[in-house]
């Protein structure tokens, strides 16, 4: 079945319908999320309440809109805190390991990749509550040994920030990996060869070379560490990212207010998807 | 080169590797396992003990949640890869250019969405007042609003919704690098619509297939957010139950149990997906 | 008896034409090569006899049945693809009983003509081996025997020997040469290499921009092409612009380049050839001879003295350009592998003729 082999027109049609109901399907909970930021009523359900911008701009109760409720906005500056760090936090390791697996050869390294993938399979929920063990473990031994509780070791955003980057460090891994791995390694001994050390080709050759990979890997960090749930909910300490604060109004019972910081939160993806996709366009 | 400098340069390298994959990986599941093997006899005083696995055993509660999870990822998985194939197929093989790039697109979005948003998105389409009941009312098809929110269905419709890209993405990209002219030469030869695809492509699709099961499995397995907001007061999830342990119990030791057996569970499952198509995980996560 | 018919076949995509109106007659266990550039619609033509593009216009006849409406899967030609495509799951047996198991074709009587088909192509002992443990030229023959062992009615092959070094190109033709006979299916072999159509084919068409510009055996071609593109494209040639002087009596046509030497040549086609028409004329290098001795016995009417002012040294093949004196025309020609030459340098005087009917004039029009 490919188009250069006869179907029927019966078939064909049937396909394309199929195919169709599924980018509905795949864009449906999108689009209502989107189109009930602007409903004029309490509820984001129907009956439809007419047109309005007060869950994005209004100052007053009880349509308090999003611009205006400190609570929604700390906590979306709190979860861009977090994704900041942990960004930079998975770049770093991500870089030194796409060198360490694809240019070094060491005894033990299939065995250290696998490890290295193991995070991918490992349940957010799960990495969560293990990392909380161990950090809060080592927080009672020192607080029985020393006397000092470490603040930083017990549920709080250090904490999410280790989290997350535990995981998202390994799928950067795997980005900066790919490209490196399509590098060409005699333009760095040409530079060598021109002259450059060591340090000096990796700086202004390869770098350079790799950096559509690390701004695509940071987005996608940065991105999934804001939106991350499962790892975040174990760990968070009392200020709450956005998630966990959106989560919690959601089982109060929702409000457009929360379709309206949805909208944000899929146009602020949107750009940051667009630079990307711009940025790692190969003009090759 | 001088010896000691290569071993340098390859020490800076691995030490934060080794640091990473020790302190927030390795030691942190061998003390979820330790910790999941002692029982508090005295504040602040532990033994070894298998109770809290056997607790597992002993309380229905728990080992049916259990069942119900694997069993419902298992049916989510299986969904999603009947949904997504014929999609991965038409994206791959029937179009061309510009209209498959810009689809192929349209099916990365939901996962720059936020999965709490993408949640949220079925809850308001869902619920009683929401639009497929309102839908289904103005068709005639219901009198009265539905609930369609709160059961085993909710939840089964939004576990194949997030997890779909990660089979959709893998399919696409293992078709897409299947030659045309192999599929031309399987009807050349005098193969049937049903043949081709099944002794020339599925064989080819295979290590997309198990890559985005295991992942759609292990991704469905672990997710928290759908089952809560989706599923009703009976149907429970076991992230749930290790949730309320940790969190609202404060029972580590019988959380940590659980989250072992939640670990074993996938690793056993990734482990048969590898066997039965003769995959490594190397190749099956990049 | 025919094999294989096409009527005015016509394949447009879009704006562009690939196939415009062509038509052909293979008869029975010929081989049947399809020779042109890329891009001059031999690969559309030969996917609409094979059922992977519905032709526009026109009709393609099988042993005198209409393939109009018949799927690739219910057509009795086979296939031999660019890459082969073989299917890299199965091993050798299977690819190579892929068909007759579609064919619903006993276990047993399989497992016999597989294993026939694969001695008669001598991989005999590679029947179970996977199709990555072969090397390019086993590969190739497994792809024709999966299509043979179907026996079919009129076996395509599209360029299979493209991505072959040039060694084991030079074998394989010999090679399928042999099977074809062998076997004796009705071959239809595209190419874009002009040595395979002619080393191997019957009958050879070429094809340019759609179109046939001339069907004939592989000695037409070659000694006598009908346009300047067949002239320019099959073998090598000094391809001179002129103009007519003289036509005389017996149709030879006296011509004086633009670099201002006077030649003898043959007009291809007729009616066109008068006196101060624009011509191109084509003489191949080898059918220039070559002496050191004014006193040469070949009278050829082309005759002229020049002196070396290269030599492409290239074994069999190496060739001498000669300055025509009292012109500015350089000439190529063949130099021969006798003894007398082997001396020659650059400067050396040189005498030149060949007859005129292997000067091909054909009109320009500018």
């Amino acid at each position: 079945m490919i188009p250069s082999v006869p179907q029927s027109r019966y078939f064909r049609a049937t396909y394309r319908a199929y195919v169709l109901m599924f980018f509905v399907y795949l864009l449906a909970p999108l689009l209502v999320v989107a189109v009930f930021a602007f409903n004029d009523s309490m509820f984001p359900s129907l009956p439809w309440g007419g047109w309005t911008l007060d869950w994005f701009f209004s100052d007053t109760e009880p349509k308090l809109g999003i611009l205006y409720d400190g609570e929604l906005m700390d906590s979306i500056g709190i979860s861009a805190t977090v994704a900041l760090f942990t960004t930079l936090g998975s770049l770093l390791l991500a870089t030194c390991n796409a060198f360490l697996f694809e240019r070094k050869r060491f005894p033990g390294k299939d065995l250290l990749y696998l490890l290295m993938l193991t995070p991918l399979v490992i349940p957010g929920v799960i990495l969560g509550v293990s990392i909380l063990l161990m950090s809060s473990g080592i927080a009672n031994d020192l607080e029985s040994l020393t006397g000092y509780d470490i603040e930083s070791l017990r549920p709080g955003l250090p904490l999410v920030v280790t989290g997350q980057f535990a995981f998202i460090t390994t799928i950067c891994t795997l980005i900066v990996s790919a490209r490196l791995r399509k590098f060409n390694p005699s333009l760095e001994e040409a530079a060598l060869n021109l002259g450059a050390n060591r340090l000096q080709a990796a700086v202004t050759i390869t770098v350079p070379y790799l950096s559509p990979a690390l701004i695509g890997a940071g987005v996608v960090s940065f991105l999934m560490s804001f939106e991350n749930f499962n790892t975040t909910l174990m760990l968070v300490g009392s200020e709450a990212p956005l998630t966990i604060a959106m989560f919690d109004r959601l089982r109060e019972g929702s409000t457009p207010a929360l379709n309206a910081v949805s909208l944000l939160l899929m146009m602020g993806s949107a750009v940051l998807v667009l630079i990307s996709v711009v940025v790692q366009r190969d003009p090759t | 080169m001088r010896r000691s400098g290569f071993n340098l340069g390859l020490w800076l390298l691995l030490s934060p590797l080794l640091l990473w994959l020790l302190l927030l990986i390795l030691l942190p599941h061998v003390d979820l396992l330790l910790i999941s093997l002692r029982e508090r006899v005295a504040p602040r005083e532990y033994a070894f003990s298998l109770g809290n696995y056997r607790e597992f055993f002993q309380e229905p509660l728990y080992w049916r949640t259990f069942a119900r999870t694997a069993l419902l990822s298992i049916l989510a998985t299986a969904l999603t890869l009947l949904i997504a194939f014929p999609v991965s197929y038409y994206v791959a093989k029937m179009l061309r250019g510009r209209i498959k790039n810009a689809l192929f697109l349209l099916c990365l979005i939901p996962f720059w969405v936020s999965e709490l948003v993408r949640t949220y998105g079925w809850m308001i389409l869902l619920r009683e007042s929401g639009l497929v009941s309102n839908l289904l009312q103005w068709s005639g098809l219901s009198e009265t609003p539905v609930e369609l929110l709160y059961n085993d269905g909710a939840i089964t419709v939004g576990l194949v919704y997030s997890a779909m890209l990660f089979m959709v993405v893998p399919l696409i990209t293992t078709l897409d690098s299947l030659d045309d002219s192999l599929i031309e030469a399987g009807y050349d030869l005098g193969g049937s619509h049903w043949h081709v695809m099944w002794e020339i492509v599925i064989p080819h699709a295979m290590p997309g297939m198990v890559s985005g099961c295991i992942l759609v499995f292990m991704l469905t397995l672990g997710n928290y957010l759908t089952p809560t907001l989706l599923g009703g007061k009976d149907s429970l999830w076991f992230t749930e139950q290790i949730y309320t342990q940790f969190i609202t119990r404060f029972n580590w030791e019988q959380g940590s149990a659980f989250g072992i057996l939640l670990l074993m569970l996938s690793s056993l499952i990734v482990w048969l997906g590898l066997r039965l198509s003769r995959q490594s995980f190397a190749q099956v996560m990049s | 008896m025919i094999d294989l018919e096409c009527r005015e076949l016509v394949k447009t995509f879009d704006r562009f034409t690939a196939v415009d109106g062509v038509s052909l007659v293979v008869e029975k266990g010929a081989f049947f090569s399809i020779l042109g550039p890329s891009g001059c619609g031999k690969t559309t033509l030969m996917r609409m006899l094979a059922g992977f593009e519905t032709p526009d216009r026109g009709e393609v006849r099988i042993k005198g049945r209409s393939m109009l409406g018949v799927p690739p899967n219910r057509r009795p030609v086979n296939m031999v693809f660019q890459h082969l495509a073989l299917f890299p799951n199965m091993s050798v047996a299977e690819n190579v009983g892929y068909g007759l198991r579609r064919r619903k074709t006993p276990r047993v009587e399989i497992h016999r003509r597989v294993q026939d088909v694969l001695s008669r192509v001598g991989l005999g002992d590679s029947v179970d081996k996977r199709i990555d443990q072969l090397s390019g030229g086993q590969q190739q023959r497994v792809a024709i025997a999966r299509c043979l062992v179907l026996e079919p009615d009129v076996l395509l092959l599209d360029e299979p020997l493209g991505a072959l070094d040039l060694k084991l190109r030079e074998h394989m033709k010999v090679e399928l040469k042999k099977l074809q006979s062998e076997f004796g299916t009705t071959f239809i072999y595209i190419t874009h290499d002009q040595s395979e159509a002619l080393a191997m084919s019957d009958r050879v068409a070429v094809m340019n921009r759609g179109v046939f510009e001339q069907v004939g055996s592989p000695q037409d071609l070659y000694y006598r092409p009908e346009t300047p593109f067949v002239a320019s494209f099959v073998g090598e040639n000094n391809r001179w612009r002129g103009r007519i002087v003289h036509r005389d009596l017996e149709g030879r046509l006296q011509v004086r380049t633009e670099q201002g030497m006077s030649l003898y040549a043959s007009a291809a086609g007729r009616g066109w050839d008068r006196a101060g028409q624009e011509v191109e004329v084509f003489v191949r290098p080898e059918m220039i001879s070559l002496s050191l001795s004014a006193a040469h016995e070949e009278m050829h009417e082309n005759r002229l003295e020049g002196q070396v002012v290269n030599i492409l040294f290239d074994g069999s093949r190496s060739q001498v350009l000669v300055q025509q004196h009292g012109s500015d025309q350089e000439v190529a020609v063949n130099l021969p592998q006798a003894a007398e030459f082997s001396g020659l340098s650059e400067g050396a005087p040189v005498y030149l003729s060949w007859p005129s009917n292997r000067s091909h004039a054909f009109p320009f029009w500018a």
